[in-house]
């Protein structure tokens, strides 16, 4: 089914916690290895902003339908950072905008000169690079849907479950839009087929990675994605990617989470 | 690491920040508040069965496209920002995370207004292929690789200058406003503007402040303001649209010298009050840029305002309410 963009527009709303009672986190708090990975989350959506910027150096903002998704995708993503800065809050944990900008300080050149590399392969390439970063959109959404809902399965908290499933019914919509959208414009292109091919192939990582440390991109990993539920959701996500045209039997998710997923297996083990 | 070090990394909850001292530069204006208020769709507010009663004139209906095709380059606006140093300023980024959302919705009622005249009236315009909007493409594609570079050299400072424009369009746009307002002559028409100039009004207010404390607080930001002002810039004319449609629609909202002079007092007076954009007048000077393009382009142009325009001819009473207004 086609996605309605007017529609997601027109419904399109910040993720409201208001009605949830979180002075919980006071009796009921996370463990550190669940804030650890709630933190990435946040500062995962946060940056939302620099994915966005890396799509704009594409001439996708100039399509009108793509430039109303990135709005209401971008203000979305913010206000997932803002709901879970305030649950890292109720932990003494603080998110605000020193933080979110000594982060990006620290990320250094290599993020400032991000645009750049985008920029040139967007000019080098043409149009087709636009179907790449629709895939790419649609791998990171799958698997930050599967995140929300494997951390609120695993955490069980009466809180934080309800706040995480209303985040990945959220980011369900932005699958829908990155899904649509890599379909029609891989099926229009063999070229672009292969260059995303070659792309998710070779250089494609887990959401994060590059602005999280290694360390904190394997916790993740380790923490929602090992053992043998997580094992499952992992060949999920890699037969969505496979159901896109000229991405047969593709298994990104299987290699970029391999080395977390072994972590886990022999931490598992008793000596 | 054993999961006890995680925690044991922050230091007063913080894992990356300073603890010493904020910073993020904070002016007055309020960037939580303004994120949470957020205007959405202004469609309920409108009464389209007016416009059945009494219908726009063709040039108030181009007028208004082009009102909708400057709200609907928003994201254009935003990547020149975002490929910058800027992108590290989390409450700038924050703020224009919500500026994109309210300036889509304000596209949207435009649109409204004119699907209401019918299925064609508000087709795209058609777009302009001038060897001047070739070229400007052409630098529109390669500038995000050439400003990734230069401004985080730069620093800090040339956020100030994109705040400046930032503070120059959206004081040149409600001043176009309220000329249309006037121009148009239409009740229900009148009540949408008003409605839209009070929500830029929060925009030119975040801008403004945001300008003002860079500026007081670091003497290179001045520097940077006025040259974003001066070069490449045209307050009314986002990159992407037409020279011709800019011209046009300057051509109808201000048609005589006495009404040029007006939109260029209500354009640029707000900038005279800080010592760093006073003089800098960027709707004036890109009129006048765009007259000299004029000789080299077949298009019939607006002649600029004489020099006794400027903008120390005070504007008349002002019927949209004040930056300094609150939501």
């Amino acid at each position: 089914m086609a996605f309605n963009i007017d529609k997601f527009a027109e419904t399109s709303a910040r993720v409201n916690w208001s009605d949830l009672d979180m002075d919980e986190f006071l009796t009921n708090p996370l463990p550190e290895d669940s804030l650890r990975c709630l933190r990435y989350m946040c500062d995962v959506e946060y940056h939302t902003v620099c994915y966005m910027r890396d799509m704009l150096v594409t001439p996708s903002h100039q399509d009108q339908d793509v430039s109303t998704f990135m709005t209401m995708w971008n203000r979305e993503e913010y206000w997932h950072g803002e709901a879970l800065a305030e649950v890292l809050g109720m932990h003494g944990i603080v998110v605000d905008y020193d933080e979110i900008k000594a982060k990006r300080m620290k990320l250094g050149w290599s993020e400032s000169l991000k645009p750049l590399k985008q920029s040139l392969l967007s000019n080098m390439v043409g149009v087709d690079f636009i179907a790449t970063h629709m895939a790419w959109g649609a791998a990171n959404e799958w698997s930050a849907v599967a995140a929300y809902r494997r951390m609120a399965s695993l955490e069980k908290h009466p809180v934080l479950a309800v706040l995480l499933q209303r985040i990945a019914h959220q980011e369900s919509r932005h699958v829908a839009f990155y899904a649509t959208q890599a379909r029609r414009r891989l099926e229009a292109s063999r070229k672009a087929q292969r260059l995303t091919r070659f792309a998710l192939r070779k250089f494609w990582a887990p959401v994060g990675s590059g602005v999280m440390d290694d360390r904190e991109v394997g916790h993740v990993m380790r923490h929602l994605f090992g053992g043998e539920g997580g094992a499952h959701e992992i060949d999920r996500l890699d037969a969505n990617i496979a159901r896109l045209p000229g991405m047969a039997g593709l298994q990104i998710f299987r290699r970029a989470t391999a080395p977390a997923r072994e972590a886990h297996v022999r931490d598992a083990v008793p000596a | 690491m054993s999961q006890q070090s995680y925690l044991a990394r922050h230091r007063q909850g913080r894992l990356y920040g300073p603890v010493e001292q904020p910073i993020v530069l904070r002016s007055g204006f309020d960037v939580k508040d303004f994120t949470y208020r957020a205007q959405g769709s202004l469609r309920p507010e409108l009464d389209l069965a007016a416009f059945d009663r009494a219908p726009l004139d063709p040039a108030v209906l181009e007028d208004l496209r082009y009102l909708r095709d400057m709200e609907r380059s928003t994201m254009g606006q935003v990547r020149s920002v975002v490929v910058s140093y800027t992108n590290k300023e989390s409450r700038v980024a924050a703020f224009l995370t919500t500026w994109a959302y309210e300036r889509h919705w304000i596209a949207d009622a435009y649109q409204a207004v004119l699907d209401a005249h019918g299925p064609h009236a508000g087709a795209p315009q058609p777009p302009e292929h001038s060897w001047v909007e070739r070229v400007e493409t052409a630098l529109d594609n390669i500038s995000p690789m050439v400003d990734s570079v230069w401004t985080n050299f730069s620093g800090e400072a040339v956020v100030a200058g994109q705040t400046a424009r930032g503070w120059s369009q959206e004081a040149s746009t409600r001043a176009a406003l309220r000329m249309l307002e006037r121009r148009a002559g239409h009740p229900e028409l009148s009540s949408l503007l008003r409605r839209v100039a009070e929500v830029k009004a929060t925009h030119e207010r975040f801008f403004a402040e945001e300008t003002t404390a860079r500026i007081r607080t670091d003497t290179r930001a001045e520097r940077f303001a006025r040259a974003y002002l001066t070069f490449a810039f045209h307050p009314l004319r986002p990159v992407g649209l037409s020279h011709a449609h800019a011209r046009r629609f300057l051509r109808d909202l201000a048609p005589t010298v006495a009404q040029r002079r007006e939109l260029f007092a209500l354009a640029d007076e707000p900038l005279q009050a800080t010592p760093g954009t006073a003089g800098s007048e960027p709707l004036r000077r890109a009129v006048e840029r765009e007259w000299r393009l004029s000789r080299y382009a077949p298009h019939q142009t607006l002649p600029p305002a004489s020099r006794s325009a400027r903008v120390a001819t005070a504007p008349t009473a002002h019927p949209f309410p004040s930056t300094g207004g609150s939501r």
